[in-house]
Parts: structure tokens; sequence; C-alpha cells
């Protein structure tokens, strides 16, 4: 059941130094009541990709290509007032830094009375009904549906953050790096929020870097390199018997506090998005590089059930 | 060649436009200043027609009250004003950023003492403090100078103290002062270069303010005496004949010392604009 | 030992209103409170801390960027507390800093080269062509080749990688006994944070170079630190071995930190310490044990503050330490 269905979609900023191709011909699909993760390292592009959904991409970016379908609805091509409507109502995003992304001078109850509101999701006393309940849904007491921001802890900002992001039951949550600045045990709090709204059949959209994270939760990981989808598949194929080498690069490199101690890394500087490498943005760092990976930018197959952006792996060879 | 494409580049940035407004009527007053000698048609100093006489083909600006050339003592009143101007504000520079820099750097009581200082100075009007330090020090070119250095110290050594605390507060100072620098090399080598483009959007505005400044004091008589050519003291002069019709003697050093004063200020605007861009960076 | 804390305290005074000025008192946070800590020649100690640990404030400590309120500081059987001028200058040649943010920590006016090449001259260590070619070579081990190209670039050129590479090649061409890495890679991806844990690690076992490795990540610690200490709210809670420490954590903290941390190999809900949420003023911490008001064992006990006891060749600060 695919509710969120991104064909080949091109997002470019159009800076003074050059045409930064950020998203460059991703296509991916959501299904309904997934976790599903974008996980990609600085500059892959994972962050665009999520703004670009409900049209939050800041200027001078623009989405150039592609589709983005959602509810049967191209949200790429969509007047404006549908896109208002979807979001908040049918899409809920979260952002990464919960004391901008809320209003310091109101108290936090009213910031997400105020949703309720603004979508003409109830009114008078049931707005009040509705919002608490959205407050201990994340898990906050209710005395602090009368605080401000700045009087919460960082978790509890992003706690407020998701209520208001989820009140009015969205299909879909797209979270952008949400526990970056909080601590891990906070963290980890907050995925468990995550997961009680999934199995409740909300489909979440993790968007992060850290790849541990997005394989300890994830039904599906989406490895973003350099604007390029690089591989896509459930998590646990894609942890236990990565595809792409730059998937296998990554696992190996990313630390685990229970396995081996070795100290992996991949070689190199990630690209220059305003002159990516040509062929396989990946093929200067890539060890089984060969001529074609030069030339060409590889098409996304299917292979073992997931799908791969890798020469060495296509059909042809 | 590879030069059209990096000025076409300089040129879409903001402020562009107004930066090369700004120099190019500022080249176009120091070139006057410059040739006076080639450009005057007419010596400043000696009769060139019948006095008041209106603009013509003969007399460009027409003629003042003692029958010299407007135009003439247009262009070479253009040296007073550059000199006094571009020394003054040079000497308030230098010692204004040395100061400002020292101030910042170590604190303590040295900063608390100057600081007031500077404040109290600061706070009065500057043509009025000018006024006051001339009048005391007597009418010349030099005197003037050094009433408008004072005057504008504390406006550099302000914006540069301030400057200073907050370039001071950056990791990279930190980390030279880790790497056992001495105080002297952190303030060359690592405050005073981050400086640079604050001094000099400061700089031009300032020169523009400083025109003004000078204005006012040639208005009063305090810069030259008569019959050097001097755009304010003309001004002033040219006064007593507005009302009588004879509109030339003002109007035109009025213009001149409004033009310098704007081509200077446009350059500090567009500069300004400039580092708006880069601190969004 | 080359490094030893004793019952460092650092405490900063709040920022105060008009009204609070009026009514007079000082608050302060204990960034800080009473650590004791030793580091040996060659070893690497690993600190590992949240936000608002004190770990930063600890690692600014050692390298007097900072002077403690009380305690002292001993660098190679000297106090450092009270170094100026000269003295201290020539001490700063044997104890360096590396930042955590490596787009922030070099003079962004200055060819790198010329940044570390300056360095050396201060310091009146060599001549301006000898010491050149001293800063070539330290590129080049700090993995910038080629370093005569590197040498002439300026930091926004650099990636956030590359950069931090030259902060190391910066803080250890003076060839210093003692090095405080904060957070080095916690800017980093992923993808690139080992090669400069390896930098380290290679200057390490040929200069015998004595680290302080200051990091919020558990598995990052792990990976580099031959020791590992733990810190919360100013107070060093648990120490010992890298193995020992992560593999039987004696500290709740500890544990609760270990359960959380994300793993790959990981996927069901292992039995875990859970914390619970609890605002902490920085001005006023609980008393006692700091953990007590989130911790799941906390009896009366813990409204005694608990001395770091030393079992062999761990300490910890727990009335309850777990097994």
């Amino acid at each position: 059941m695919s509710l969120l269905s991104i064909k080949n979609l091109k997002v470019y900023y159009y800076t003074l130094s050059g045409i930064v191709r950020a998203v460059d011909g991703v296509s991916m699909v959501v299904s309904k009541g997934e976790w599903f993760s974008v996980v990609g390292e600085s500059g892959s592009g994972k962050s665009t990709l999520a703004y670009s959904i409900i049209n939050l991409v800041p200027p001078p970016g623009r989405i150039v290509e592609g589709e983005i379908v959602f509810n049967e609805v191209n949200l790429a091509k969509a007047p404006h007032s549908v896109i208002r409507r979807v979001r908040g109502r049918e899409i809920g995003f979260v952002f990464q830094d919960p004391m901008t992304s809320l209003d310091p001078l109101r108290t936090v109850g009213s910031q997400i009375k105020e949703v309720i509101e603004e979508h003409g999701g109830a009114s008078g006393r049931e707005v009040e009904v509705i919002a608490k309940e959205a407050f201990s849904e994340v898990g906050l007491s209710e005395e602090k549906f009368y605080s401000y921001p700045h009087q919460l802890s960082g978790g509890q900002r992003q706690r407020v953050a998701i209520a208001i992001a989820t009140v009015l039951k969205p299909k879909l949550l797209i979270a952008d790096e949400p526990t970056t600045a909080l601590d891990v045990i906070v963290q980890r709090s907050i995925m468990e929020i995550f997961w009680r709204l999934k199995s409740r059949g909300m489909s979440i959209v993790l968007v992060t870097h850290d790849l541990a994270l997005a394989s300890e939760w994830s039904d599906r990981i989406a490895v973003m390199y350099a604007g390029e989808l690089v591989e896509i598949g459930p998590t646990r194929d894609i942890i236990e018997a990565p595809l792409h080498p730059y998937t296998q690069l990554l696992v190996k490199s990313t630390p685990d506090i229970q396995g081996d101690k070795a100290l992996n890394y991949i070689p190199g500087e990630p690209p220059d998005l305003k002159n990516p490498p040509s062929g396989c943005r990946f093929h200067p760092r890539c060890p089984y590089a060969t001529e074609i990976c030069r030339r060409e930018a590889p098409k996304p197959t299917i292979v073992r059930g997931r799908i791969v952006s890798c020469h060495l792996l296509s059909p042809t060879r | 060649m590879f030069i059209f494409p990096s000025i076409a580049s300089l040129i879409k940035l903001p402020g562009s436009l107004k930066i090369i407004v700004g120099v190019l009527i500022v080249f176009i007053v120091f070139l006057a200043g410059l040739l006076a000698p080639i450009i005057a048609p007419y010596d400043p100093v000696k009769s060139a027609g019948p006095p008041l006489t209106p603009p013509s083909p003969k007399n460009l600006m027409g003629t003042d009250h003692l029958g010299f050339d407007v135009f003439s003592r247009i262009v070479w009143g253009s040296r007073i004003v550059l000199q006094v101007v571009i020394s003054a504000t040079l000497v308030a520079l230098i010692v204004g950023v040395i100061l400002g820099i020292v101030s910042g750097f170590y604190g303590g009581l040295l900063d608390r003492l100057l600081s007031m200082i500077m404040d109290s100075l600061y706070a009065f009007p500057s043509l009025i403090l000018a006024i006051a330090i001339a009048a005391v020090l007597g009418p010349s070119p030099y005197n003037a100078a050094i009433a408008i250095a004072t005057v504008y110290i504390p406006t550099y050594y302000r914006m540069i103290r301030g400057q200073t605390l907050s370039i001071k507060s950056q990791l990279y100072v930190e980390a030279a002062i880790a790497a056992g620098l001495r105080d002297r090399t952190v303030m060359l080598s690592y405050i005073f270069p981050n400086l640079i483009y604050t001094i000099l959007v400061i700089l031009t505005l300032n020169i523009a303010d400083a025109i003004l400044t000078e204005a006012g004091l040639s208005f009063l008589g305090l810069t030259v005496s008569p019959p050097t050519p001097d755009w304010g003291f003309d001004l002033r002069i040219g006064q007593r004949f507005l009302l009588s019709g004879y509109w030339w003697l003002s109007v035109f050093p009025g213009l001149a010392i409004m033009v310098l004063a704007l081509g200077f200020a446009l350059i500090g605007e567009g500069l300004s604009d400039r580092l708006q861009l880069r601190g969004l960076r | 030992m080359l490094v030893v804390a004793e019952n460092v305290k650092k405490y900063f005074a709040v920022e105060k209103g008009l009204l609070g000025k009026l009514l007079g008192g000082t608050r302060f946070i204990r960034a800080v409170d009473g650590v004791s800590l030793s580091i040996d020649k060659g070893e690497i100690l690993a600190l590992v801390g949240e936000s608002g640990s004190g770990k930063s404030t600890l690692g600014r400590l050692l390298v007097k960027l900072i002077d403690p309120d009380s305690g002292a500081v001993i660098f190679d059987g000297q106090d450092i507390t009270k170094l100026k001028g000269e003295n201290l200058r020539r001490l700063r040649r044997r104890m360096q800093i590396v930042f955590q943010d490596p787009y922030a920590s070099l003079n962004p006016k200055m060819k790198i080269g010329d940044q570390i090449t300056q360095i050396l001259l201060e310091h009146n260590l060599a001549t301006e062509s000898f010491a050149k070619k001293e800063v070539i070579q330290m590129l080049k081990a700090v993995g910038l080749t080629p370093p005569e190209d590197f040498y002439h670039k300026y930091p926004h050129q650099l990636s956030g990688g590359q950069r931090q590479r030259v902060a190391i090649a910066r803080a250890l061409i003076l060839k210093p006994d003692f090095l405080v890495a904060d957070e080095p890679v916690s800017m980093l991806d992923v993808s690139i944070r080992a090669s400069i844990l390896d930098i380290l690690l290679k200057f390490r076992s040929e200069y015998s170079l004595s680290i302080l490795f200051i990091t919020h990540d558990l598995s990052v610690a792990r990976l580099i630190g031959d020791r590992i200490a733990v810190m919360y709210l100013g107070k060093i809670v648990e120490e010992g071995s890298a193995e020992d420490v992560i593999a039987k954590p004696l500290h709740p903290y500890t544990k609760a930190l270990i359960d959380s941390i994300p793993s790959i190999r990981r996927r069901q809900d292992v039995s875990r310490v859970k914390l619970k949420e609890y605002i902490v003023d920085p001005v006023n911490p609980p008393r006692g044990c700091r953990l007590h008001p989130r911790c799941p064992f906390a009896t009366k006990e813990c409204l005694v503050e608990p001395k770091l006891i030393k079992f062999g060749n761990r300490s910890v600060a727990c009335h309850h330490p777990l097994g």
C-alpha cells in the first residue's frame, strides 16, 4: 500500500557560485504504517529531500523535475493551497532544532491548540481536549501544557514539536535529524514515541546521518550519497549484507558498542555538489571502480529484493 | 580575458552598483584636484571677468563677487577639502584602531579609562566639538585637520574595540592563545586581518561625514584664509548674494560638498551591503 | 603520571538581571565540581559525558586555557595553576588542544601552512626555511597530500575533515607531551572519523603522546581510549579500562548510556536501565548523588554524596554499584 511515491525527484539550488544538484534523480516509495529511514552523510541531499516533500525547500532551491505523489496528488506540482492543507493534517514534520521551531513567546499548549484551530479540526472546548491528549501521547505531564519553551528541556521541547506535528493524526510523519541535538538517553525515548505512533498506523520517515539509529528502528532504509540514491531495501538486508560499496563501507565505518574495535573509514572527501564527479558519484572513493563507473551514472536496478544503483551489480555485466 | 568573468560575477553582488558609482564620483573629484593646474581655465585668485556674472560659456559656473571664476575655484578647492579630510581621517583611523584593538584585547583598567574618555568625546556633536577645537587652535588647514581627527578618533575606537571583543571570543583566537602565540602576534595576525573589511566600511562612511564637518569648519572660516579657494568658505560668502539672485556663488560649492560626501557614502554603503552578504554565508 | 588533576573545581557565575543584582547573592554553575584524575605518559584517557557534564571545561582547565577556582593541576610534577608570562608560554609548548569545530578553529585570513609555521617561529624553535620544511612534513603526516599544495590553501578551501587534520597538525607541530582533543570528530561524517582517530593513535605510538579524548559518544571512546572516565554534572562517576567499563559498567548512568546507544547489531529491547527525565538546574544540582532523582536504584542513602571508591583498577562513585 504505497502512501508516498517519489519519482525521479531533482532539487537544485541556484546559487551565485553555481548550481548545487542537491537531489539528482531520486525515486522511492513509502508504504502505510512503515518506518522508512533515509540515511546519508553531509551533502547527501537527505534533508533537501525531506523538505521538498512538503515544499519547504528554501530559495534559491527549487524542485526542478520529478513527482511526489501523496494520496494520488502530485505535491511537486500542486497549488499552494493544497500543500498548505496537506501540511500538518496529512503530513507532519519535525525539525532538528526544537528551540527554533517553537515560538518562544507563547506557551506550548497554545501552540498545539493553534494548529488544531488553523486546520478547522475542532472548536471551543474540544480543542483543548484534543491538544492535551496529544500532549500526553508524547509523554508530557499535563502541568507542562502551560509552560514556555525555555522552561522545558531539549527532550521535552522535541516532544512538544512531535505533538504539534501529530495532533491532527497525519498519515505520514517526517522527522529531519530530530535527535541530533539531544543526548543519547533522551534520543531513545524520542524513538520510542515514534515507535508508538507507528504501531498506531502512522508511517514514519526518519532522516538521519546515524546508520546505527536507523538500523535499530526502521523497517526499510534508503542510503543516499551526493544527491543520489545508492541502495534501498529492508533494514536487516542492508545492514547484514550490503550490496553497494558505499553502504558496505558505511556499515564498516559505523562503530558498534558491542562489535569489534577496528578503525574503518572511507578514504577521500565527499564531492562538491556544484561539480560532482562524472558517472557514478562515488567512483573516486570506490575500491571497485572501473572504467564504466567513471563514464556513466548507474541506473537503479532490482537485485535480491532491493534497489541498488551500481554498475557492478547490473544484470548486464 | 579571465578578468571579465570575475568582474561580471562581482557586479552581480549586492552593493556593487553603489560602489561603482561612488568610486566614479570620488575618482573624478580626485582627478580634478590632481590636475587642477591643467583643468582649471583660470587662476582661482585672479580676476577672470566682471564680478557676479552668471554661468556662461566663458565662465562655466559664473564669477563671484570678486570676479574670480567659480569653476576654477571649485576645481582648486577640491585640493583643500581632500587634503584636510584624508589626512584627518587617516590620523583618526590609525590612532582609533590601535587604541581600539589594544583596549579590546587587554580589557581591564586601561580599557575602562580609555572607554570613558572616548565615550565623553563621542557624546559631543562632531561639528560643535570640531569648531571648539579649531577655534582654540586658530584657523589653518593643519589645525582643522587636527580638530577633525580628534573628533573622529572615538568613532574608530568604539567600532574596532567592539569588533575586537567579538573576534577575541572566536575559537581560532582561543586556539592561537593556546598555541602560545604572543599577544602582539595574536593582535597582528589573528585580530587585525579580520577587522580590515570593517575598517574599510567605517573609513568610507566616516570620510563622508568628515567632509561635511570640514565644510562646516570652513564655512566658519576656520580652515583657510581668503582668498584661498575653499568650498565651505565660498559657500558662506556666496550666501550673502543669494537673495539678490546670484545663486551660482553658493549653489556650486554646496553641490560640490554634497556630491563628494555622497560619493564616499555610496562606497561605504556598498561595502556594507557586501558585508551583510558575507555575514550570511 | 604526566597529568594529574587534584580535586579541581570551576564555577561560573550566572549572569543576573537588574533585580537579581539588587537582591544580591551570586549563583554559580558548578561546571567542574571536585574532579581528580590522572593520565600517564603515552596513555589515552577517554572522557565521556553529555553536554552540561563539564567535560569541555575540564579539558580547558588541564591546558590552562582557564584557571580552576580551587584544586590543582599538576603537569610533569609541576603545579601549573600559578604559572604566568614566559614560563606559561614555555609550558604551552608541552600541552596542546584540538577543538570540536573545525570550521571555527582556524584563522580564516591566513594560509593554513603559514598558521602552523608561525607557531614554530614564535617559539623560536626554527628558522623560517627549516620551519616550513617541518610543516610540510607534518601536513604529510596528517594525510594532507600533496603537502606543498595544501600549505598554501585557506581554511575555506578545505572540507571539515581536512580542517581538522590541520588543527591536529597545528597542535602537534610543537611535539607536545599532552594533547586535549575536545570532541574532535563529533562534527565530522561517520565515514571519515576513524581516519582522524588513526592519526591520533599514530602520534601516540610514535611520540608517546598522552591524550585526553573528550567525547559524548561511548562507542568512539571505546575505539580510542585505553581508559574511560564517565562524567555527570561536574563529577566523575566511573573510571576504568575501556574494556571493563563497557563490558561491565558499575555505575547506573554508565549502563544507561550503553543501553541507549543505537547499535547496528542490536534489534531487541535489552533489559535496559531507564533513567527518568528530570530537568536539572545547573545552578542547583540535586543534593547528594546527582543522579538520584533519575536513578531507578536510588534509596535514602543516595541523599549523601557518594565518594569515588577504588576497586582495584577501577573506581566508581555510587552507593549501589551494579554487579
